[in-house]
């Protein structure tokens, strides 16, 4: 099987080839107001659907943040 | 705005900034050519305490401080100009006033007053760069709005908890997308220093690294954060770059594309 690392912490399985960035996020993640990155680019959000996640996919999920 | 810089340095601002002259990427010509910029710093909290600090001790010329907020007892762990005997008094006005003890070669102006859409025109006037350091989301993208509209530089930091983050949207690399692009204009209330807080010296490292990378923008016209975001770890010191790229949805883009 094969899987991805989200935020250096969390493995998750994925189908290679197959699994889109959007139904990663319905999976771990809730709300809009988050950003992504895959491999250290950020992929926009009209993008997630077509998105497909490969074996080793490094994930980063954040969401902006205000203060100053 | 900006009067009228000599072409030359005086005795003075020769030693005053002879730590930075000395560095071979900089010069004489790199701190002449600071004196004839103009930055606008939104927010004279944390991060705007510490970035208006460095950009003024390092000679940029004219240096606009915009924030509507009186000085109360919590600031003060973090908001390094100020002192007890700051409370109730206007933030700009006072970091001005610090600023230009600080270094009377600067021109420092402070306007008390929150940036709203009716204003925006008149308090961000075209400048050479904008700096949010701001503690709401609405005025993030009011400033981000207003910015990429007008081709002026926006270096945007936030800071929360022991995070923080940093982004250029840089008019000459309209590729990178803008923070509308990354962050959606319905952003929750939440997420800033009075709802979630922050420990102090994570203020201080967000905003030095805002001013550092001002002065690599505004002496290279590019610098990391260009076309980058960074988010960093105070906890973990743990610095992670994230490519960034335009939104094809994005409103504020779509408005200057379709001009």
């Amino acid at each position: 099987m094969s899987s991805v690392l989200v935020n250096q912490q969390q493995t998750i399985e994925i189908e290679d080839g197959k699994t889109t960035l959007a139904t990663l996020v319905t999976t771990i993640a809730s709300g809009d107001d988050i950003a992504v990155a895959v491999n250290n680019h950020i992929i926009t959000k009209e993008k997630w659907s077509e998105h497909l996640l490969c074996d080793n996919d490094n994930i980063n999920i954040f969401g902006a943040i205000a203060g100053g | 705005m900006l009067t009228d810089k000599q072409e030359s340095l005086n005795s003075d601002e020769y030693i005053r900034y002879s730590r930075q002259i000395m560095i071979e990427q900089w010069g004489e010509s790199t701190q002449i050519s600071l004196k004839k910029l103009s930055v606008i710093i939104v927010g004279a909290g944390g991060l705007g305490n510490i970035a208006a600090s460095y950009l003024v001790g390092a000679g940029v010329g004219y240096v606009a401080i915009v924030d509507g907020d009186e000085v109360e007892l919590s600031n003060l762990p973090r908001q390094i100009a100020f002192d007890i005997d700051s409370i109730e008094n206007s933030k700009a006005y006072e970091l001005a006033e610090r600023l230009r003890s600080q270094n009377d070669h600067v021109e420092v102006v402070g306007f008390h007053g929150y940036i709203t859409a009716d204003n925006i025109q008149h308090l961000i006037p075209p400048c050479d760069l904008v700096i949010d350091c701001t503690d709401n989301f609405e005025i993030r993208q009011l400033l981000n709005r207003h910015c990429v509209v007008n081709r002026i530089p926006l270096l945007s930091g936030s800071v929360t908890k022991w995070q923080g983050q940093l982004l250029l949207v840089d008019p000459r690399q309209p590729a990178a997308g803008c923070y509308r692009c990354l962050f959606s204009q319905d952003q929750a209330s939440e997420g800033n220093c009075n709802t979630i807080g922050v420990i102090g010296p994570m203020v201080g490292v967000i905003g030095a690294f805002q001013a550092s990378q001002a002065l690599a923008y505004l002496t290279r016209q590019h610098c990391q954060l260009s076309d980058q975001i960074a988010l960093i770890d105070g906890d973990t010191l743990g610095i992670k770059l994230l490519q960034r790229s335009k939104n094809a949805q994005c409103s504020v883009c779509h408005t200057v594309a379709g001009e």
